[in-house]
């Protein structure tokens, strides 16, 4: 680490320092009310409100649109303006702040400003009174927020649709319901100098590693940033490989998906505002799992698990192998093959190397085209791509007849991967092995694919070898990977779980035989 | 530092022996031993046990340290240095040598008007990269490639069978030649007496007490795979045609053909044993890095495996003038070479034993 980077993070950390000091102003009304206005001013949504009840002056702040005001109304207001609620000031102040004798739940008693001002921003009320240093919060949070919805990204024919939301409380509560057990336990980090996000990393006790959940603590919390708005600010800090262009953690927008993870002895990390949590540890096997593979019948699941791993062979080198044929080995394909293809080439000005680049461009193009345009648009991307790209430009000889069929097979190639980010990934590295095999041949589409290889040998995310359990090899594993055994076979947890048994079911096969009969 | 279990060991020394002596060494073996090829390997698989057991019997006494450390110990450092160093420059040597084999192949073959050194840099790039990752991703990048080289294998196999010529299992049986055996052996044996590796590897394997089990399942699976594309190549081409193929291996793929469609399999099953050359070139190469990182005193070996595998890329274009200097030198020069440097450990072991003896008698007094 150079001299300047040790300089800045040691200013950052002072400055931290600074804004984590305590204030304290005593008893004195007017000079805390003038604090709190002078720290939130030019604030139009913090609202100052001071009233006299039983001859002692009150303050009241708040986020007005983060708090629900009927319920301060009913459960607080009511109770300290009203005559009968206390018999003096000192009455007032000892009913609310000692015996806490207001119908809210879990209120809290602070001394420090700063602490006050942090409370303000999460949306609780704080009421404070003259004559006594303590503060009490009142926690009402209520704000507009998007209601349950269905999965958009991750869809299944069978099993549940509900996803995840952006509220981080809504997200634990849905997985919560999942697993209905003491052991399932939430840790709460807040990350972001001044977004301040909740960060919360859940795991199951007794079935996740306990030095996974701490070494995954220990990454978020260095986190020294301005602030997190979603997952990925997270992701990106913690990764093993930071410059890997592979996934080392999974999203997903399911609950379910989350909580079969956590069942498995994986970590999830939930991030407020951001509707899809990050799994980790996770392995290149993952990626290629849909949360169907569980809810479909495992003959089904195995035979459509082996058809991804073959599309993914061909989303990554199906082009380059289209390439390196063409240009150095027209003798492996059958003669009247090669003639077709020859004929549909013959028109062509580029060598098929120039046009596989200009065609799978455009096929991006139009992917990312068709994501961000709005959708009354959308349908004419559709027509501009099958029409100018598909047809006319084959008519017009610009690429072939036959490149279109490629770049069509390894388009649809790529979406079949569950795994959106390992999708993404295969379709970036198809074009460094799409030079190799066309200054190469087949020999430089086995050395990209050899260096593809060595690299995701040697990842790890956090800790778990990314190719195990093929490479270390862990047979009891396998039975998850390839193909999906059925439940009652799949009796050991995965490897990386830290569970003492190892015991996930004990189905016994005759059992369930028996009451057949 | 343990990190290589035994199953990944087992993993990488078929693999290790079975890459070049199928794409490079088959020709002279049956040139040499004829229908007596299979009883030759055999007998070189016996022999690479025994070795094995004298290597591991060295390697043990000291089980986590490394050999340019603790070399020292044994023989006097004037002596342990000069052969480290030749050590050092051996597995170089060879390591270039096997780059120069497989670039003359890859030239000769599929790329005629692609420049040696071009096909030398790409590949040199990747013995570079993973050399730098060390020998525990070394051997699970092993690992991985094992089951898809033996499926090729069996598959290209299988394919094959109707096109050999059964009536000459005969000669197996009444054709044999004393001297074919003894010639064959000569040359096999340091082939496989590259379990010489395993001195160098030793502390980084899990489960010690079960390495003469890895390396003794090891020779049993490599005698029979390469046995098994011995005897298919000795049935499809007969003995001399064999011979007189500069890659008989090739040669027997290229008479694959899957229902008259696919008709030149060989690319695809040339490309699948080439990560076998890889996996022998980068062990190799890494045992030459770490060497020269012990003898400098160096923490890591990361700095030095570009630039040496420029020089290993180097060598292995200078090395000689044309595909016959290296056949040359293979089927004349290597075995005896091999013998030398196979042969070192012996003498340490040799030496240690009679220093521990001397050492106990001393305590006796």
């Amino acid at each position: 680490m150079s001299i300047f980077s040790k300089l800045k993070i040691r200013s950052q950390d002072q400055q931290e320092k600074k804004q984590k000091r305590q204030v304290f102003l005593g008893e004195d009304f007017d000079s805390r009310l003038e604090w709190f206005k002078e720290t939130f001013n030019q604030s139009i949504d913090i609202t100052f409100h001071e009233l006299t009840a039983n001859h002692t002056r009150c303050g009241i702040i708040f986020l007005q649109a983060m708090v629900d005001q009927q319920l301060f109304d009913d459960q607080v207001l009511k109770y300290i303006v009203s005559p009968h609620f206390a018999e003096s000031g000192r009455d007032l102040i000892h009913k609310i702040l000692d015996l806490q004798s207001v119908s809210t739940m879990c209120t809290s008693i602070l001394t420090d400003m700063q602490e006050a001002v942090d409370n303000v921003l999460d949306g609780k009320v704080i009421v404070f009174f003259e004559g006594d240093s303590r503060m009490i919060a009142f926690p009402l949070t209520s704000f507009e927020k998007r209601t349950g919805s269905e999965t958009t990204n991750e869809n299944v024919i069978r099993g549940p649709r509900e996803a995840f939301l952006e509220d981080i409380h809504t997200n634990v509560t849905m997985v919560r319901r999942r697993i209905k057990s003491p052991n399932l336990k939430m840790d709460q980090l807040i990350i972001g100098r001044y977004t301040k996000t909740k960060v919360i990393i859940s795991h199951l006790e007794g079935v996740c590693r306990e030095d996974l959940v701490e070494d995954i603590k220990q990454r978020i919390g260095r986190i020294k940033i301005d602030g997190v708005l979603a997952g990925s600010y997270i992701e990106e800090c913690i990764d093993d490989r930071p410059l890997s262009p592979f996934p080392q953690s999974q999203k997903t927008e399911r609950p379910d998906v989350a909580a079969a993870a956590l069942l498995e002895g994986r970590v999830v990390i939930f991030v407020d505002g951001d509707p899809v949590p990050l799994i980790a540890p996770v392995n290149f096997y993952m990626f290629l799992q849909s949360a169907e593979d569980y809810y479909q019948r495992y003959f089904l699941t195995s035979f459509i698990r082996l058809l991804r791993y073959g599309w993914l062979i061909v989303s990554l080198t199906f082009p380059s192998f289209y390439i390196a044929i063409t240009t150095f080995h027209p003798e492996m394909i059958p003669t009247s093959l090669l003639l077709s293809v020859a004929a549909s080439r013959e028109n062509v000005p580029f060598p098929s190397i120039v046009e596989a680049f200009l065609m799978e461009i455009a096929f991006e193009g139009l992917r990312e085209a068709g994501i961000r345009t709005p959708k009354a648009v959308g349908q004419a991307i559709g027509i501009l791509g099958a029409i100018i790209i598909g047809q006319a430009a084959v008519q017009a000889g610009i690429v072939s007849a036959i490149m279109v069929i490629i770049v069509s097979i390894t388009g649809i190639a790529s979406f079949v991967i569950p795994g959106y980010d390992l999708g993404f990934t295969v379709r970036l590295l198809r074009f460094p092995i799409m030079i190799l095999a066309g200054t190469f041949g087949i020999f430089g589409l086995m050395i990209g694919t050899i260096l593809i290889y060595i690299h995701v040998v040697s990842l790890r995310s956090f800790g778990l070898p990314y190719l195990s359990p093929t490479a270390p090899l862990r047979t009891s594993d396998l039975k998850d990977t390839f193909i999906r055994v059925p439940w009652w076979l799949m009796r050991t947890r995965p490897s990386f779980s830290g569970s003492n048994d190892g015991m996930r079911s004990n189905i016994n096969k005759s059992i369930l035989e028996d009451d057949e009969d | 530092m343990e990190q290589v279990s035994q199953n990944q060991l087992l993993l990488l020394f078929i693999l290790f022996t079975f890459s070049t002596l199928i794409g490079f060494g088959a020709n002279h073996l049956i040139y040499t031993s004829q229908y007596d090829s299979f009883l030759v390997l055999c007998i070189s698989g016996l022999a690479e046990v025994i070795f094995a057991f004298f290597v591991i019997k060295l390697a043990k006494r000291r089980p986590n340290k490394f050999f340019a450390h603790y070399g020292k110990d044994i023989l006097p450092t004037w002596i342990h240095i000069p052969v480290m160093v030749l050590y050092f420059v051996s597995f170089l040597q060879i390591s270039a040598l096997i780059l120069r084999e497989y670039e003359d192949f890859i030239v000769q073959t599929y790329l005629p008007r692609t420049p040696n050194w071009a096909v030398g840099v790409m590949f040199g790039i990747v013995v570079a990269v993973t050399a730098r990752l060390g020998f525990e991703n070394l051997f699970r990048i092993a690992q991985g490639l094992f089951y898809l080289c033996i499926l090729a294998n069996i598959g290209n196999l299988a394919l094959i069978g109707k096109e050999l010529q059964w009536n000459r299992l005969m000669a197996f049986i009444t054709n044999h030649s004393g001297h074919g055996i003894y010639a064959g052996s000569y040359f096999l044996i340091p082939i496989f007496g590259e379990v010489l590796v395993l001195l160098f590897i030793f502390p980084y394997l899990t489960q010690k007490h079960k390495t003469m089990k890895s390396i003794i399942w090891g020779t049993i699976f490599s005698v029979l795979f390469i046995g098994i594309n011995i005897v298919w190549l000795l049935l499809l081409f007969g003995p001399n045609l064999t011979s007189h193929l500069t890659y008989p291996m090739l040669e027997m793929i290229r008479y694959v053909r899957i229902a008259d469609f696919i008709q030149n399999l060989d690319h695809l099953l040339i490309s699948i044993w080439a990560t076998t050359v890889f996996i022998k070139i980068t062990v190799v190469f890494t045992i030459a890095v770490q060497i020269l990182t012990q003898l400098l005193g160096l923490k890591d070996h990361r700095p030095l495996t570009f630039s040496l595998a420029a020089v290993m890329v180097a060598l292995s274009v200078n090395m000689a003038s044309g595909s016959v200097d290296i056949t040359n030198f293979y089927t004349q020069s290597w075995a005896t070479f091999s013998y030398c440097l196979e042969a070192i450990p012996l003498l340490y072991l040799v030496v240690d034993t009679i220093k521990q003896a001397a050492k106990k008698k001393e305590h006796g007094r």
